[in-house]
């Protein structure tokens, strides 16, 4: 094969051109920057939210103010949400995201995604605002299928140049300074060669493939898509980027969100305003959420109990759960209106479109049948957006890390917060803002490493050529095996230093083989998934006790190594490195901010 | 489940082709979109959602455990 060698430049290159990508590419823009994003699927679907996202959150100033319920409340309730008691976040981030959020939400009007002006709603604007509490102190319900379609909408009319297909797979470097990125283009056998002044990481941060899939054999691997592979980290990792939280980033090993799409934030969320948890005899164990009367003047203490019949709703699922006991998902008391609803807002929420497409096409009627629900444990790093926002790249309150020219957004962030849809455009938008203002004192990226670039194309080529090597996906299954077995709590310097041999083993021995173009961006996630889960065990091994809620840790003789701090003030954030080949460790104070008695909604509640 | 293209149908747009993030649509030597890596799919629509011909439809099998099963209500 004779891979073509492309050149390009630019003031800000962004890599992913997903929420955050996409925001932080129109934001540079409007700034007057000559922009690339690289995608390594096609914009116009890809990252998370490609098929749609049904809620999103903020702060509302027309619909809570009125209310006596201030920015200020919102970012305690936030905070406590985002576990920015413990000390392992940084809660800046969150008030920076609620100081942007209504005009970052609106905003997306302008691209033709419908957040406001729904005629039923007696809300402020007419937001339609529900319990579904996976948001405090409620969600905003949007028309956010096609999110995505606006978005690569917008990126075209404002000239930013979307390169689709083309997948970073390093970063370029000049002495301390990232110039910009080698991508590969999957469906063009080429490399792809971007200068540039300021390089944003938006790959969403996630790499659920680095764990065994928790449901192999239905054809779906728990949450995620095909970019769940870490790619921003291992870029920023090999550029000398700090990523931080890592030791905990695996949770209980992996993540459980087994029956995601049923959950999704049963009995309120998406299954809002008729769903409720039925046991195996049929009784009601958790009741419907019911939307309060805007007009009431009770309202806060009316939706604080609805928040707290979800709560309560949360532990009884878990306590049933631990006994081994089944529940499920129940709507036959739903009304035609409420069903209607219910179907509307699945259609915008990622693969539940699809699933309400193969159950009208079977003629299955929702409140005919009951649905197992299996729930994870609502203090893990499992939760999907909570542990994103714990883990991943540490970067100041610019979006700027450690190395120069170098930036992230979006849920590739760490120590930010729990970063789901509307923090990840927010940050995304101040991201690119920001890069774009540093343009003036940046230097020119100049010439690319012509070493670097032969190196990257050396690799395509050795694989190209390989006929008897390993194929990336039995790479990715080996690097599975190794994170199932030695991943899993309880912890141990053992286990870890199993993990990191075999990995190193695995880097080593592994001779990788490709035979088309896609197969070749394969080979690039695998190593990527490698350089993740070293990273996770090295940062194990140097934080040589437990963190807790998130892991216990034993030493050799099996005995408990509790943690040494007593309270979350003297928690230190762990940050980790690549320095001289080996890895560099560094701490960073985090910033605690939480009422110690929880929610102010629940407070008021009981009080 | 199955990636299902209805050629009676199909417009040969190639929309499925270009967006499907797991590429698990490819081209033939003909130029025409075949589902070639559907163990790839993970169920997000897109395909079937933006398909101007109907064309398209991703099945899966309701009642297939873990992921979707049901049980008749008491
Ligand atoms: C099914 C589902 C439903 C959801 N529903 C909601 C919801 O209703 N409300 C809500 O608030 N949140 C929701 N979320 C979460 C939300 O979608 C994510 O938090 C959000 O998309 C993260 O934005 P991001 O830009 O950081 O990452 P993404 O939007 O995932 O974008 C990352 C992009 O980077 C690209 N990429 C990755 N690696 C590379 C590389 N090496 N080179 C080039 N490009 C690369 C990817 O292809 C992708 O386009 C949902 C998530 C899922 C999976
Ligand atoms: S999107 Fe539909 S019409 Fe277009 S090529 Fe695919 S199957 Fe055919
Ligand atoms: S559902 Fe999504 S992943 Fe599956 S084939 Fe269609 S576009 Fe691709």
């Amino acid at each position: 094969m004779a891979t073509q060698i492309r050149y390009e430049k630019a003031d800000v290159l962004v890599i992913g051109g997903g929420l955050a990508g996409a925001q932080a590419a129109l934001a540079a823009r409007e700034q007057g920057a000559e922009v690339i994003v690289l995608e390594q699927a096609h914009v116009t679907r890809s990252g998370n939210a490609g098929s749609g996202v049904d809620h999103t959150h903020g702060y509302i100033p027309t619909v809570h103010e009125p209310k006596g319920y201030r920015r200020e409340d919102m970012e305690y309730d936030k905070a406590n949400q985002a576990f920015f008691n413990l000390g392992f976040g940084r809660v800046e981030f969150t008030d920076l995201f609620l100081e942007h959020s209504y005009e970052v939400l609106t905003g997306l009007e302008k691209y033709g995604v419908k957040v406001r002006g729904f005629t039923d709603s007696p809300f402020p604007e007419q937001f339609r605002v529900v319990p579904q509490f996976h948001t405090i102190p409620t969600s905003l319900h949007i028309d956010g299928r096609d999110i995505k379609v606006a978005l690569a909408g917008a990126l075209e009319k404002a000239g930013v140049r979307v390169f689709n297909r083309v997948q970073a797979v390093e970063l370029l470097k000049k002495g301390e300074r990232v110039t910009g990125a080698i991508g590969y283009a999957t469906r063009e056998d080429a490399l792809v060669v971007i200068s540039a002044k300021a390089t944003i990481l938006a790959t969403s941060g996630g790499f659920d493939r680095i764990a065994p899939p928790i449901n192999p054999g239905a054809g779906k691997n728990d949450h995620p898509s095909a970019t769940g592979y870490g790619a921003g980290a291992a870029l920023a990792l090999g550029a000398g980027a700090q990523l931080v939280n890592y030791e905990f980033a695996l949770g209980g090993g992996h993540s459980a969100w087994q029956n995601h799409g049923f959950m999704a934030g049963a009995p309120g969320g998406t299954w809002y305003p008729a769903g409720r948890v039925v046991d195996d005899e049929g009784n009601v164990v958790v009741d419907r959420l019911t939307v309060v009367d805007y007009n009431d003047p009770d309202y806060w203490a009316k939706n604080a109990e609805q928040l707290k019949v979800f709560f309560q709703g949360r532990r009884i699922i878990e306590e049933y759960a631990s006994q081994g006991r089944q529940l499920y998902l129940d709507l036959s008391a739903a009304t035609d209106e409420e069903l209607a609803y219910i179907k509307w807002a699945l259609g915008n929420e990622g693969e539940m479109w699809l699933f309400r497409e193969n159950l009208d096409a079977e003629n299955i009627d929702l409140r005919k049948v009951q649905v197992p629900l299996a729930y994870r444990k609502q203090t893990s790093v499992r939760d999907k957006s909570v542990g994103l926002g714990l883990y991943g790249i540490f970067t100041d309150l610019s979006f700027q890390t450690n190395v120069k020219g170098l930036f992230a957004a979006g849920a590739e962030l760490g120590a930010a917060g729990a970063i789901d849809a509307s923090p990840s455009l927010t940050f995304g938008w101040l991201a690119g803002r920001a890069a774009a203002e540093k343009l003036n004192s940046a230097p020119d990226p100049g010439e690319p490493d012509r070493a670097q670039v032969d190196r990257v194309l050396g690799k395509v080529q050795q694989r190209y050529s390989e006929l008897l090597g390993d194929s990336a996906k039995s790479v990715e299954r080996q690097v599975q095996a190794i994170v199932g077995v030695l991943g899993a709590p309880p912890h141990s310097d053992r286990k870890a230093h199993t993990a990191v041999r075999l990995l190193e083993d695995l880097k080593r021995k592994t001779r990788l083989k490709a035979e088309n173009g896609y197969e070749i961006g394969k080979t690039f996630e695998a190593e990527a998934l490698i350089e993740i889960a070293l990273a996770v065990f090295h940062a194990i091994l140097e934080r040589k006790e437990a963190v807790q809620p998130f892991y216990d840790r034993v030493n050799d003789k099996g005995q408990p190594v509790p943690e040494k701090a007593e309270k979350s003030e003297e928690r230190k954030i762990l940050a980790i490195r690549k320095e001289n080949g080996g890895y560099a460790f560094s701490y960073h104070q985090g910033s605690i901010k939480a009422r110690p008695e929880g929610y102010l909604l629940t407070e008021s509640a009981t009080g | 489940m199955a990636n299902i293209i209805d050629y009676e149908k199909c417009i040969g747009c190639n929309l499925c082709y270009e967006r499907c993030p797991e590429s698990v649509y490819d081209l033939d030597d003909a130029g025409r979109v075949y589902v070639r890596r559907e163990e790839e799919c993970w169920l997000c629509g897109s395909c079937q959602m933006d398909c101007p011909a109907d064309a398209l439809k991703v099945k899966f099998d309701l009642n297939v455990a873990p992921l979707f099963f049901f049980k008749e209500p008491q």
